[in-house]
């Protein structure tokens, strides 16, 4: 949902530990962040804060695979999974990476990176050189809002 | 008369010294020799201020506590409503740590008790304060460590766990077990919520 980026985010993980000099928090052990409806499953996460300002958080994700969801507001819910998943929060920008796949129903794209804006829920996917990305569309689905 | 008045002199001067005499006496009684036994302290004081320096002459810590009991035999000291407060290299105070009571061992070991409550004095820690209900605190690495339920508050986020490892001068801390962290996001401006189309 558009309104997800200003709930607070509750994360629960094994471990956690505080670094305060550089406003870096690092989770480790099957960590859970959730966000409105934005659930992200990972191995590890590390949140750093850049110069300490909050709301520029910038979470990175990282599983085997990582793996992402959310609904959107048209009621499709989108999940995405990657060895690395980076989320920053002042842009809602969220950048899958390492054989990234997103899919929405049935329609789903898989490449190298894909980058997905939270907010104009625009998606764009890359492939390394030599590599193609694959999209599956399914019109049926897209088009009915 | 005067008679009269001499010797009522000599009899009130002989009875003055008798009091005094008895007085004094008294006074040797009670000084009865305690035996000394482990179980009361040694010393005690009320309103105890210790200032300690490291070896550099640099102030370390400041400890003020209502009430302190030394027991010789196993050399622990006991506080009650201790308050430590630690300094760094340029006599900054950066942690405050207070607690019901607290035992400081010879190996420079403070084990706290009941409310235990860590809170940074200085802005910059985006840790503001530890609270836990036992810590111990390393007095040489300022390593602080718990195994009971802590909760950390920081600038817009609070965590909890189930054990802590930390080191009050690196401003590092660790949760384990079972770790929830909560982070305050503010609406960015702007951002309110559109009506979805």
């Amino acid at each position: 949902l558009k309104d997800d980026t200003n709930q607070p985010i509750n994360i629960s993980s094994a471990q956690q530990s505080l670094d305060m000099n550089g406003n870096v928090v690092t989770f480790t052990g099957d960590v859970i962040v959730k966000q409105g409806t934005i659930d992200i499953r990972a191995d590890k996460v590390v949140v750093t804060r850049p110069e300490g300002n909050e709301g520029k958080e910038v979470v990175e994700a990282f599983g085997n695979p990582v793996t992402f969801y959310q609904m959107q507001d048209s009621g499709k819910p989108v999940k995405g999974r990657g060895l690395k998943l980076r989320y920053e929060l002042a842009t809602d920008f969220v950048d899958l990476t390492g054989n990234a796949y997103l899919e929405q129903l049935d329609s789903n794209v898989q490449g190298d990176r894909i980058t997905y804006k939270v907010k104009e829920q625009k998606m764009e996917a890359f492939s390394n050189k030599g590599k193609r990305v694959n999209t599956i569309l399914v019109p049926s689905q897209i088009q009915k809002k | 008369m005067s008679k009269t008045k001499l010797s009522l002199t000599i009899v009130l001067t002989l009875i003055a010294l008798g009091l005094i005499g008895w007085n004094l006496a008294d006074f040797d009684d009670n000084k009865t020799i305690v035996p000394p036994d482990d179980k009361e302290p040694t010393y005690q004081s009320q309103q105890m201020v210790t200032i300690v320096y490291n070896p550099e002459g640099q102030l370390n810590y400041k400890l003020t506590a209502e009430d302190v009991k030394y027991y010789a035999t196993p050399e622990d000291t006991w506080f009650t409503k201790p308050v430590m407060i630690m300094y760094d290299k340029d006599k900054v105070a950066t942690w405050s740590v207070r607690s019901d009571r607290a035992k400081l061992t010879k190996d420079r070991m403070l084990y706290l008790y009941d409310n235990v409550e860590v809170n940074s004095l200085t802005t910059t820690s985006q840790l503001e304060r530890i609270k836990t209900n036992s810590a111990d605190v390393n007095l040489v690495t300022q390593d602080i460590s718990s195994d009971d339920h802590v909760t950390l508050y920081g600038a817009n986020f609070t965590s909890e766990g189930m054990k802590m490892r930390g080191n009050l001068r690196s401003r590092t801390a660790k949760l384990i077990e079972k770790v929830k962290t909560y982070y305050e996001v503010q609406p960015k401006a702007g951002n309110e919520t559109q009506p979805s189309s």
